[in-house]
């Protein structure tokens, strides 16, 4: 056994971030989530207007001067607009994440702890979700709810439940074969202890890395509602509804839609090639 | 003669396949005495980790079934237990350890972490009361450092070192039983010797009985007392373990010795021909006459029943009835 000096969990932490040190797209990536996170945590400071404040003599001015990306048609900074942007699609996707990814990992691993009857009805559930475009069924979802953020987040979060559902049972399928498993039973563990303990533990690994790549996917879904409309409600600047409404200008003031634009791409881009890596990072095969 | 602590009666358990309900277990009976170390032998397929497992209720149904019969563990019987009553006794009364040592604990946690656990399971006790049986229970099974493995995550550890901890885990409540299901054959050789040696030592302390079920003569001769043959699923001879390696009684159970590897003499590897029939269709009559150089008309037509040959040694079989032997 090697000497310890950290908690082992602390050194397979420092492991896993000296390894994904190593690896480019989990750097590029890794720094483009940073930034984000940076921008969208310090906006109020680093922001130099108020976001909803409107200053009609400053109406659509080009980037430069003291507006770095320029003014939207009711005067306000889009630098500023797109930094508390980056806050409220940030939390969009952590909270969809998080909602998703649990309801989903506690279906898909008692459906496949369980299996049988109980997993082939809950499987055809999630099929049935699967079968939409998600995009479409968020869509009709919180057009059904009506437009508000709070409805367009929960229309997300549906449609990303199968995924997380799926994989997650896929692993429990595994996991519950594990002597471990037999284990525990026989030493007096009841169902729900051994879901809880043993079979959602085991399948966090590659929950982790969907989580990562799905944000994105989540991020670009709210930010689609937005832009319908059914989602975040003006004057909210969200970056998805600020495209939809500079859209009308793109002819002639390219900075309005654009920058909101640069933003989505560029976090939707790094939780992707951040999640990739994460996955070869994660993966016990090539870990050391 | 005392009442035995784990009594299994006529227990038959089968389970669905495809080609037809098959019978694992065929009305197979055993006792397993206060202290001893009773060997449970066979060949792969014939039932004997079914059996354990069917103990403790913990055979997965579907598609496996508990047909009939009754286990009567210190006085109750266990198959018409209710089921939070059953998971009471699972760990505190009854324990068992597995073949796999390498993957019988979590991953994700530690050592220390999982032993615990078991113990705060089944006692109301603290967590440093709970650590304490913990060290204990690692050095009574020898391993040196016990405060290190605790902390150590289950990769960090070897076979052995697993399988020892296993068994503390699994005899840190104190059971009056332990299910041991091939404990040591995926271990090597010297360690497989250090392990049966504990478990001896912690029968022969604590008064703790344990069901060893193994396909190897060799660990029987070593560490058992008792031993009960199984054949397709049913218990052909049970004997003391002199008695049956002297005056093996059931043709199949001579076989089985024949096939020891060094018996047959240099160089020759005995092994009985033909092969185990199949559980969905078994032969009438007795299960092993296909294969068995003494089969008469008999074999073919009744199932043959357990009788005493001699004190404490009894088979099942018709060619050696009232204990006459060739």
């Amino acid at each position: 056994m090697p000497p310890r000096t950290l908690h082992p969990a602390l050194r397979e932490l420092a492991l896993t971030v000296r390894i994904l040190s190593r690896n480019p797209s989990a750097v590029m990536g890794g720094t483009i989530i940073a930034a984000m996170v940076f921008l969208a945590l310090f906006a109020p400071l680093l922001a130099p207007y108020d976001p909803v404040r409107l200053s009609l003599p400053d109406r659509l001015l080009p980037p430069g001067g003291g507006h770095f990306f320029g003014t939207d048609e009711l005067g306000r900074d889009i630098f500023t607009r797109v930094l508390y942007g980056a806050r409220i699609s940030l939390s969009i996707g952590l909270l969809v994440i998080s909602v998703a990814g649990g309801i989903g990992a506690l279906i898909g691993a008692t459906s496949g702890y369980f299996g049988g009857k109980i997993d082939s009805v809950v499987m055809r559930v999630m099929d049935v979700i699967l079968s939409f475009p998600s995009l479409v069924l968020a869509l009709a979802l919180a057009a059904a709810l009506g437009p508000s953020l709070v409805n367009a987040i929960f229309a997300t979060a549906f449609v990303m439940i199968p995924k997380f559902a799926r994989m997650v049972r896929g692993e429990a399928l595994a996991v519950r074969e594990m002597p471990f498993v037999a284990a525990s039973r026989v030493a007096g563990a009841g169902h729900g202890f051994i879901i809880r303990r043993h079979i959602l533990p085991n399948c966090l690994n590659s929950a982790i890395v969907l989580a990562t790549l799905t944000l994105g996917d989540a991020i670009l879904i709210a930010a689609s509602l937005s832009f319908i409309g059914l989602g975040a409600q003006p004057p909210t600047p969200e970056w998805g509804a600020m495209i939809a409404s500079g859209r009308k200008f793109l002819m002639d003031q390219w900075w309005y839609a654009t920058f909101p634009g640069l933003f989505i791409l560029a976090t939707v881009i790094g939780f992707n090639i951040f999640g990739d890596a994460l996955r070869d990072v994660l993966d016990p095969r090539i870990r050391r | 003669m005392p009442t035995p602590l784990l009594h299994v009666r006529d227990l038959s358990v089968s389970f669905a396949t495809y080609q037809g309900r098959a019978m694992v277990l065929d009305r197979a009976s055993l006792s397993v005495n206060r202290g001893e170390i009773m060997g449970l032998v066979g060949e792969t397929g014939c039932g004997k980790s079914v059996l354990s497992r069917a103990v403790l209720r913990i055979i997965p149904s579907p598609p496996g079934r508990i047909d009939g019969g009754e286990i009567v563990f210190e006085g109750r019987d266990l198959l018409t237990l209710p089921k939070k009553a059953m998971r009471a006794l699972r760990g505190d009364r009854i324990s068992m350890i597995f073949q796999e040592p390498m993957s019988s604990l979590n991953p994700v946690y530690t050592v220390g972490n999982q032993m615990r656990e078991v113990i705060r399971a089944h006692r109301e006790v603290s967590r440093a009361e709970a650590q304490a049986v913990c060290l204990e229970m690692l050095e009574a099974v020898r391993l040196p450092e016990p405060g290190t493995v605790l902390a150590a995550y289950p990769h960090e550890l070897s076979g052995g070192m697993r399988q020892r901890v296993m068994i503390a885990m699994e005899l840190s409540c104190r059971p009056a039983l332990l299910l041991a299901d091939e404990p040591t054959t995926a271990l090597d050789v010297t360690v497989q010797g250090q392990i049966l040696a504990i478990l001896a030592e912690l029968s022969a302390r604590e008064g703790l009985s344990i069901l060893l079920v193994t396909h190897d003569m060799g660990v029987v001769a070593q560490i058992c007392s008792r031993v009960a043959v199984m054949y397709a699923g049913q218990v052909v001879e049970v004997a003391d373990v002199e008695s049956l390696f002297a005056r093996p009684a059931h043709p199949y159970t001579r076989g089985l010795i024949a096939s020891i590897p060094g018996r047959a003499g240099e160089g020759d590897l005995y092994a009985i021909p033909g092969s185990v029939p199949s559980p969905i269709d078994p032969p009438p009559g007795c299960r092993f006459h296909s294969r068995c150089t003494q089969s008469g008309p008999d074999c073919r037509r009744a199932v043959p029943e357990m009788v005493l040959v001699a004190p404490d040694h009894a088979v099942a079989c018709h060619q050696c009835p009232g204990g006459g032997r060739p």
